[in-house]
């Protein structure tokens, strides 16, 4: 297991010359431009979830045009009721379908008032954002962002996890894309 | 060997009947515990808040009411007032005051409450589409926390998220209110109001 290490500052610059911040006012990026498969590239930097670990592999992602949407498959980080600690999930492939220029939802949407989760995605300038929603054991709310920034074959991977409940959490990660 | 019935055959409809009837009763009742939980929080309120931007700056002051009551189907009604003050004074031209409304009902699952959208029993609950526009609205109550929220998704594909804490203190109860804009907290209101003898 790779221990993230806090490398508070390491991806600023690149976070700020390609951030979601100055990508809204970008015309959004196709989808395609995600397409691929994407690998680590160095350390995960910003940390801002103590005690988290995270599997060599556990940040690659693949991402696969299907028509007007997306497959995407990733290990998803989430919230462990057991000791509310923020831990890796099994990796799971979800596909998007688009319900308006830039925003997809899930082909096999559930609800999350009858305990499922509301997964959706937006692409804003160059980023590509899956959110997570769905409601806590003690019936609060969790939000997780998977927000990933492209520019060529460079990918800043930015995640954040709010709720009503346990830690919150970020980290920046950066990757390359190792095949289309 | 023969099996006897432990019901004769006359009154198994009977008894049929009567069990579901009483498991018609035990699924349309919400739990001793739940109305517990909510009962602790009914009362009339009155206290004041601070409303603050997203870089922590106070906006405004506002005095409050908040009434709190049971709702048909073992749901519970709130009602809050807000009357923001101009200079900390509420007799000066510029006072505004609005009032909400949300009667919340048991969901069918987990243990949270829906927001009650029927105008009667016999009026179908309206499906919510979140990728249509639609808020998802529920609520829970927590040790001692009634927590109310509510989920937009913008036509953008962001969303604005809406987390309302009422929390039980000795006195009252305190508030505490989080407007999230894509995972950016821009409004927070915090008050304190004191139980109405």
């Amino acid at each position: 297991m790779l221990r993230l290490r806090c490398a508070i500052g390491r991806f600023v610059v690149a976070v700020i010359l390609v951030g979601p911040a100055t990508a809204v006012a970008q015309e959004a990026l196709p989808i395609s431009a995600f397409a691929g498969s994407w690998t680590l590239n160095g350390d995960v930097g910003d940390i801002q979830t103590n005690g988290i670990a995270l599997g060599e592999a556990d940040l690659d992602v693949v991402v696969e045009v299907n028509g007007d949407g997306f497959r995407i498959s990733w290990v998803p980080i989430r919230l462990k009721e057991t000791d509310k600690t923020l831990a890796t999930t099994p990796r799971r492939q979800i596909e998007f379908v688009r319900t308006a220029p830039k925003v997809f939802r899930v082909k096999n949407a559930e609800s999350p008032l009858e305990s499922g989760s509301l997964i959706w995605a937006r692409i804003a300038g160059s980023t590509l954002t899956v959110y997570d929603m769905h409601i806590a054991a003690m019936g609060g709310f969790e939000i997780v962002h998977d927000a990933r920034t492209v520019t060529g074959d460079e990918m800043i991977h930015e995640f954040l996890r709010i709720g009503s409940e346990g830690p919150e959490g970020s980290f920046t990660a950066r990757l390359e894309r190792t095949a289309r | 060997m023969t099996a006897y019935p432990l019901v004769p055959a006359k009154g198994r409809w009977a008894a049929f009947a009567l069990i579901a009837a009483i498991c018609g009763l035990i699924a349309v009742t919400p739990s001793a515990g739940a109305n517990e939980d909510a009962e602790q929080f009914y009362g009339t309120y009155v206290g004041s808040a601070t409303v603050y931007d997203a870089d922590g700056t106070m906006v405004e002051e506002r005095d409050m009411d908040i009434v709190v009551e049971a709702a048909k189907r073992g749901g519970l009604a709130l009602t809050w007032t807000n009357v923001t003050l101009v200079d900390g004074r509420r007799d000066v031209p510029g006072v505004q005051r609005r009032v909400d409304a949300l009667t919340l009902v048991p969901g069918d699952d987990l243990d949270i409450y829906l927001e009650d959208t029927r105008g009667s029993l016999f009026e179908r609950r309206r499906d919510i589409e979140a990728m249509e526009g639609d808020a998802v609205r529920w609520a829970r109550i927590d040790k001692g926390r009634l927590g109310v929220f509510s989920l937009v998704i913008t036509d953008d594909g962001g969303y604005e998220l809406q987390s309302y804490e009422r929390i039980l203190t000795d006195i009252g109860i305190d508030i505490d209110f989080r407007r999230i804009v894509d995972g950016k907290v821009v409004r927070r209101i915090e008050g304190t109001t004191v139980r109405v003898e």
